[in-house]
């Protein structure tokens, strides 16, 4: 007893004594930020387009001295001429202020509504902000990062979800009944692992028609092997132990024994993987998003705004840029606490 | 061991080789897309249009200007009644291989062309023409099955060009890949998906090519097109976008030239369909999109918002009118017929195929959304997206999808005949909306065969007229070719039916 009340502890410290995680922690931590209070810290909606305002970098019309000299946030009236130049009205200046209110937003589906925003223009309505500039189409590429943030991570989520709820019990049964079981379904692990996942999950996404809900489905088939194989290994590993054959003695027979006392015990690793399979789901995702098969226009997905971006990258490199980092950031994160999570739950350390 | 002589022979190959370099002139021209393929009646696309354009010619040549004149040709002449024309071939036309050109071979040519067994999709061009008759060596004829007006506009697209059936035999299935034309380039070689070398035909009859050769890329990527140009690697780039106009125009040895096309582009809306049965609901849709926004923003001012069914320049056009934007008038019109609270569709739109394609169809998206119309886009790669649009109505449910049409003919019957008639409905034809309306087909069929200019001219504008009011599209606007040139190049043709012509170009 004394042993494992010192043990907690370590595991803690070892997790957040690496200063790595704590950068990973605190992406994650400020991804799930924005996830939670999209609307609230996206100034405008993500899909709002202004094609008079396309493609203007960020800090275009921004000033530091307002009308009267005073010191503080300042933007001006920005709009871009047919032939490509873009004017900005220097004489009108509004102030960009904390807490202001907008469009009305819904969110959580439906159960919220307001129209107050972190940040916003004091102004009229066609004065607008642009922390990171607008898009192709005019729309503010803060404001469709923001939002895009609920999209990776429900992508995410729910394939790692499907790869954990079909591959977790496929890969503790296969291991703890053996035998010809065992053989037969490893070779179809076999099968799917012998396709590099985002092959098979472009594949798939090919096969059932493009969109969100095909692409979780198809990144979470592509994860299935993963967790099969991986529960099997560690199952394998615990279901000889002794409070195994004590449950065993005790009376207890098969499926009980495999949920009651193996597969608690062999869990460890898919923690581990299910973290570190968040970035690849979301990377995939992006991938597809990228390549035409994913979300489908408007959706702020990161993928699809690199794509659209990348058109652009000779006149406005920071429609393109902006996604790719946030990729970046987020895939970084979940591989930075993946990692540190594989080290502080490693028993051999 | 002495390295002298070695290294003189080494530098001296090197200069003969820079040498060599230095002469042979290439222009070398970055088209968007591969050519499909090299046989002239198959190609359906203008980028192996292009390609072909250079290796075989027809009958008659469309001149930038929108004039017919004669060209394989030496004069013509019509019968009264106009059931028969009788052509003179030019003296000293040879094929690439030495053959010469004679009335045997051309109608070796056309007579595969008509061969209903070919099933070539342009085959309705000519599909008047009963039978042809060789008189003598130079001379032939045609017996049409009724007057037909657009005959000699029709010999002048790229599709009817003359090959030569002694090599579709010899070369079998491979005739796409081993052209033998008469034209000012001779095929070297074809890279699939990277190159296709074209040399100058020193045999050629008329006036020689000035540069040794002509090398197309295909390049998709716009940006690596662009950087091409810009980098000198290549000398012609077609399809600049519109926001990197102004950045390649700075560059003191590019110009981005921007010539009119033939090309209209539109959103058709599928009549098989219950929703779009309605002229109210298409009518809304017209009225609820800002034309003009979308031209001057998205497209940087490079395309014509459309007044008519076929742009200016082609045969038969009139302005007939506008749907000018106004959402109210949409959402109005949307109510009266029994959708108060609004529709949701799906929009299919390609990437990359036209000028902003996808960017436009976003605009649209969030236009029509003001209107209360709901429409989710679908994007597909460009060869299941013509396959999916072209299914028969029963299996055919996409409902409505952006295209592009170029009257390369720069007469009306092939712009309006070929995507209103009612004869002409997807699979067999390329009215993929599914338009039937009595009153158009009479009055196309009417414009074919009456061989008055003006009385067809009025005939045209009568079924634009109808057509714009009966509104079987979304009317979007008339492409322009904006296509960045290297300085160095003169001579170089961009013709309006939207194809690159090296024929007189040359390099300094």
């Amino acid at each position: 007893m004394t042993d494992r009340q010192k043990r907690a502890p370590r595991w803690r410290r070892r997790l957040f004594g690496n200063g790595l995680a704590i950068v990973g922690f605190a992406i994650i931590g400020f991804f799930l930020l924005f996830v939670t209070f999209a609307p609230f810290l996206a100034p405008y909606s993500p899909t709002h387009q202004s094609l008079r305002t396309t493609y203007v970098p960020p800090g275009t019309g921004v000033t530091y001295r307002g009308p009267d000299g005073e010191l503080g946030l300042f933007v001006s009236p920005v709009t871009r001429s047919p032939v490509g130049g873009i004017s900005v009205t220097e004489d009108e200046k509004y102030p960009v202020r904390l807490f202001v209110r907008g469009a009305e937003y819904e969110w959580a589906f439906g159960l919220i509504r307001s129209d107050l925003r972190l940040f916003g223009v004091d102004g009229p309505p066609n004065v607008r902000f642009h922390l990171l500039g607008t898009d192709e189409q005019g729309r503010d590429l803060f404001s469709r990062l923001v939002h895009g943030a609920w999209i990776s991570l429900f992508i995410g989520l729910i394939s790692v979800g499907i790869g954990v709820g079909v591959g977790v019990p496929f890969g503790a049964i296969s291991g703890f009944l053996g035998g010809a079981t065992d053989m037969i379904a490893q070779r179809l692990v076999d099968m799917l692992l012998a396709f590099p996942g985002i092959l098979l999950a472009i594949v798939l996404v090919a096969t059932f028609g493009t969109g969100l809900t095909n692409v979780m489905i198809a990144v979470g088939i592509a994860s299935i092997p993963i967790y099969a194989r991986l529960v099997r290994g560690s199952v394998l590993s615990v279901k000889n132990r002794e409070y195994v054959e004590a449950a065993r003695a005790m009376g207890k027979r098969g499926m009980p024994i495999l949920f009651r006392h193996v597969l608690p015990n062999a869990i460890a690793p898919v923690i581990v993987q299910s973290s570190l399979q968040m970035a690849v789901a979301i990377l995939f995702a992006a991938g597809l998003g990228f390549l035409g098969l994913g979300a489908r226009p408007p959706q702020p997905e990161w993928g699809l705004m690199l794509a659209r971006g990348r058109e652009y990258l000779a006149v406005a490199p920071h429609v393109a840029t902006f996604p790719g980092l946030a990729i970046v950031a987020v895939v970084l994160g979940f591989n930075l606490v993946g990692d540190a999570l594989r080290d502080a739950l490693d028993p051999r350390r | 061991m002495n390295l002298r002589p070695i290294r003189i022979l080494a530098a001296l190959a090197l200069a003969v080789g820079l040498g060599a370099w230095a002469t042979a002139q290439t222009l070398i021209i970055a088209q968007g897309t591969d050519a499909v393929s090299l046989d002239p009646h198959d190609v359906t696309d203008s980028p192996s249009a292009t390609v072909t354009s250079h290796l075989y010619e027809t009958l008659f040549e469309l001149t930038p200007d929108g004039e017919i004149v004669p060209h394989l040709v030496e004069s013509y002449e019509a019968s009264e009644g106009g059931l028969v024309y009788t052509f003179t071939l030019r003296e000293g036309v040879t094929f690439h291989d030495g053959t010469p050109l004679t009335a045997d071979v051309v109608k070796g040519s056309m007579d595969r062309f008509l061969d209903p067994d070919n099933a070539f999709t342009f085959r309705f061009l000519l599909d008047r023409v009963d039978e042809i008759e060789v008189v003598d060596d130079r001379t032939f004829r045609f017996h049409m099955a009724s007057t037909f007006a657009p005959l000699l506009a029709h010999l002048t697209h790229s599709t009817t060009a003359i090959v030569l059936p002694s090599q579709v035999e010899a070369a079998g299935e491979d005739f796409g890949e081993q052209p033998v034309g008469t034209g000012p380039f001779q095929f070297t070689s074809w890279d699939r998906g990277e190159q296709i070398d074209l040399a100058r035909y020193d045999g050629y009859w008329g006036e020689h090519a000035q540069v040794d050769g002509v090398r197309f890329l295909a390049v998709p990527e716009n940006t690596t097109r662009m950087a091409m140009a810009e980098s000198g690697s290549a000398h012609v780039a077609v399809r600049v976008p519109p926001q990197d106009i102004d950045r390649l125009n700075q560059l003191s040895f590019l110009n981005v030239e921007n010539v009119s096309s033939v090309r209209t582009i539109y959103i058709y809306f599928n009549h098989s369909l219950e929703l779009f049965q309605d002229a109210r609901v298409r009518q809304a849709i017209n009225y609820a999109v800002d034309k003009e926004e979308i031209a001057e923003f998205i497209t940087g001012g490079a395309v014509r918002p459309s007044d008519a069914a076929i742009s200016p320049g082609v045969f038969g056009y009139t302005p007939v009118g506008t749907y000018e934007y106004d959402p109210e008038r949409a959402r109005e019109l949307l109510a009266e017929a029994g959708y108060p609270d609004g529709i949701s569709t799906t929009l299919y739109s390609p990437t990359g195929r036209y000028l902003q394609d996808i960017q436009i169809a976003e605009a649209i998206q969030s236009q029509l959304a003001a209107a209360g119309i709901v429409a989710e886009i679908e994007t597909l790669e460009w060869a299941s997206y013509l396959e999916l649009t072209s299914r028969p109505a029963a299996e055919n449910d996409v409902p409505m999808a952006l295209l592009g049409w170029g009257t390369v003919t720069g007469d009306a019957d092939y712009g309006l005949f070929a995507l209103f008639h009612t004869s002409e409905h997807v699979p067999d034809g390329s009215n993929r909306a599914f338009y039937s309306n009595p009153e158009v087909d009479a009055l196309l069929d009417e414009a074919r065969t009456n061989t008055d200019p003006d009385a067809r001219e009025a005939l045209y504008e009568e079924a634009l007229q109808i057509i714009h009011e009966d509104a079987p599209w979304l009317f979007l606007h008339s492409e322009t070719q904006l296509v960045a040139v290297n300085e160095n190049v003169s001579g170089l043709v961009i013709h309006p039916t939207e194809r690159v012509l090296a024929h007189s170009a040359s390099l300094d």
